[in-house]
């Protein structure tokens, strides 16, 4: 019959592409699970009861579940105070950074400069140089400004930190964009400001939110600055304050609250970028200028 | 009418490769101008000047009376067409179109009305809420086409309008933006390197090549008395037969036959540049016309090539020495000559233009 031979053919076409398909997926799990593991230990340590967590052998997979290490981060310590730190500090130095980095990179992309390439050459050096290194002078600069236990020690050393690859990522955004736009707008009637503001940011927003999620995620897992910076409790950010948990005796190390600490302290990074990544995506499908 | 008026502009070339690249128009008046360049010549760079997106080095762009030479681009009242077009993608149809009088601060109900009318006229108001990336490359080009009407600038600023366009929409696009434009009291610029838009759209054409002036007529002038020997063979398709006569007191010998000069040749001169076009040339018999008013000349075709209306044939010319053969392009109706005749050709003596063989410029008698 002549009907049975094609698919006879798909039926010998398809095991192929059944298998391929099967070992994809395994390679992708293998990969998640790598990837994953530790922040799945996190959290299951933080939900197990801690005789649990202390026991040896290692238990897995607990078989008793507790949300009481997230009450005790609420209730004996101000947590909520930690987040309110880190969300001030890293929200205002990623808007700081990309308010005074944006501009910056649309000079540098469209002025004709004496020394560009010097200047250019100095960002990358900047943005390549260890923070680390920075760190004495800037606790004398501190000191001397007498802003520490400020939010403006933390906030200005991150803005600068993250303002070289800022400007660097906007400078070649800039760069892609067709100059006819601004011409466009500038016969339209627009001043400079207007087309920065209402031409090319909205065209740019996909590099804005990728360099201002960078500089965010940067400021909020700070721990150098901010454990030296900031001596006050009550100003502390999210990482210092989940290190220096302490539990109930000095001998006792509090695993679950700070398993609990650290997932808390991710949410919020794990939402922004979450909710951005479709921005992201909307604005790389939206930007189509010319066929 | 606003009138639009370059007096001596002097921008020389960004890239350092063309040595002086000067546009000196001085004193002329535009309606529908249209500007032919080659690709390599300072392309946009007149229209950038008169935009105001480049400032001259020297000279004065003037809008009717005003000076604007150092006035804002936004403040000229001129709108442009690129050829990229240029649409802000982020923006609707709608608000691509009226986004130059917003900035104006026109009271709402005007800036809505105009964009209508303006939509109207060029079948957009199907499309006005859609993005231009959801346009096709025809559509596109007439957002922005009516992004530049809706302003009722003093002056319109086209750069190279349908280039994008693929051969058939260029030709319908062509014809509406003719009568468009027709209705437009304001002055026109149009750049393009496509001469058959050149002809057909303009009042005036202003040929430039290497940013230097070659000539600046109406397209019947250019056409028929090319200025000299750059705009002869640049304009006119098949192109115009350039031939390098030598001359011989004050006649000029083509082919076995000698041709009297026009009284501006210096008969101290070698050589002479004679120009005539392909259509000029017409199939004869020996001795069948009035040697009086045509030049008879004869030879032998080694290349005919089929345009659809007619043969354009390649003959080379008898010789009396064979190492000088000169070959003259004619057309001629389709089937009426093959490979290998031989034919004869009568070359209307008033259809015949000279060129100083130095300099190219054309030679009056």
């Amino acid at each position: 019959m002549p009907s049975t031979s094609p698919q006879l053919d798909s039926a010998a076409g398809r095991s192929p592409q059944l298998w391929k398909g099967i070992i994809f997926g395994i390679l992708i799990l293998c990969l998640v699970a790598f990837c994953l593991a530790p922040v799945m230990w996190q959290w299951l340590t933080s939900v197990k009861v801690n005789a649990d967590i202390e026991t040896t052998p290692n238990i897995y997979f607990p078989s008793r579940y507790t949300l009481s290490h997230y009450g005790e981060l609420f209730s004996r310590r101000p947590f909520w105070s930690y987040l309110g730190n880190s969300v001030l500090v890293s929200v205002l130095s990623t808007l700081l950074c990309l308010g005074v980095g944006t501009p910056a990179a649309y000079a540098i992309a469209r002025l004709r400069l004496p020394g560009k390439s010097i200047l250019l050459g100095l960002l990358l050096i900047i943005s390549l140089f260890p923070y680390i290194l920075l760190f004495l002078g800037l606790l004398e600069i501190v000191s001397a400004f007498g802003v520490g236990n400020n939010y403006l020690s933390l906030i200005v050393p991150y803005t600068a930190i993250n303002l070289p690859l800022t400007i660097l990522v906007m400078r070649s955004f800039f760069q892609q964009l067709p100059r006819d736009l601004e011409d466009a707008a500038k016969v339209d009637g627009y001043n400079t400001q207007q087309i920065l503001t209402q031409i090319l940011l909205p065209l740019t927003l996909p590099a804005l939110v990728t360099t201002g999620i960078l500089t965010f995620i940067f400021a909020w897992n700070e721990f150098l600055f901010a454990l030296t910076f900031m001596t006050q409790e009550t100003l502390k950010t999210v990482p210092v304050a989940t290190a220096q948990l302490s539990g109930a005796s000095q001998f006792e190390t509090p695993y679950g609250p700070m398993a609990a600490a650290t997932i808390v302290g991710t949410i919020p990074l794990v939402l922004l970028v979450l909710l951005f990544q479709r921005k992201i995506v909307q604005g790389l499908t939206a930007g189509a200028v010319k066929g | 009418m606003a009138t639009l008026e370059l007096k001596n502009i002097n921008k020389p070339s960004p890239r350092p490769v063309v040595p002086v690249n000067y546009i000196p128009l001085t004193g002329w008046y535009y309606e529908f101008f249209t500007r032919v360049v080659r690709s390599g010549c300072v392309k946009s760079t007149t229209l950038r000047t008169i935009a105001g997106l480049d400032l001259p080095t020297r000279g004065q762009v003037l809008i009717g009376d005003r000076d604007v030479t150092y006035t804002p681009p936004g403040d000229r009242n001129l709108a442009m067409v690129f050829q990229s077009y240029a649409l802000y993608p982020h923006m609707s149809v709608r608000e691509n179109v009226a986004a130059g009088l917003k900035l104006r601060r026109l009271p709402v109900g005007e800036i809505s009305d105009r964009v209508q009318s303006v939509a109207v006229k060029l079948d957009l108001d199907p499309l006005l809420d859609r993005r231009p990336s959801e346009l096709s490359g025809g559509q596109r080009q007439r957002v922005a086409l009516a992004r530049a009407l809706e302003r009722r600038p003093d002056v319109f600023l086209l750069d190279e309008p349908l280039s994008n366009l693929d051969a058939l929409l260029r030709e319908q696009v062509r014809g509406e933006l003719k009568q468009i434009f027709a209705d437009q009291k304001a002055p026109v610029v149009y750049v393009t390197h496509d001469q058959t838009e050149a002809m057909t759209l303009s009042t005036k054409v202003a040929v430039l090549y290497d940013g230097h002036l070659q000539q600046l007529d109406s397209p019947e002038r250019i056409y028929s008395r090319p200025a000299n020997r750059f705009v002869a063979g640049f304009i006119g398709s098949p192109q115009m037969n350039l031939l390098t006569l030598k001359c011989q007191g004050n006649s000029a010998q083509l082919g076995r036959v000698s041709i009297k000069l026009p009284n501006g040749v210096s008969t101290a001169a070698a050589t002479v540049s004679l120009g005539l076009r392909p259509e000029d040339c017409v199939l004869g018999y020996p001795g069948s016309a009035d040697t009086e008013k045509a030049v008879v000349v004869s030879g032998t075709v080694f290349l005919s090539e089929n345009l659809g209306p007619n043969l354009l044939i390649s003959l080379q010319l008898d010789e009396e020495r064979t190492e000088e053969s000169v070959t003259l392009r004619s057309l001629v109706p389709v089937g009426s000559i093959s490979v290998g005749d031989k034919v004869t050709l009568l070359l209307p003596r008033d259809r015949l233009h000279w060129f100083d063989a130095v300099t190219g410029d054309r030679i009056d008698s």
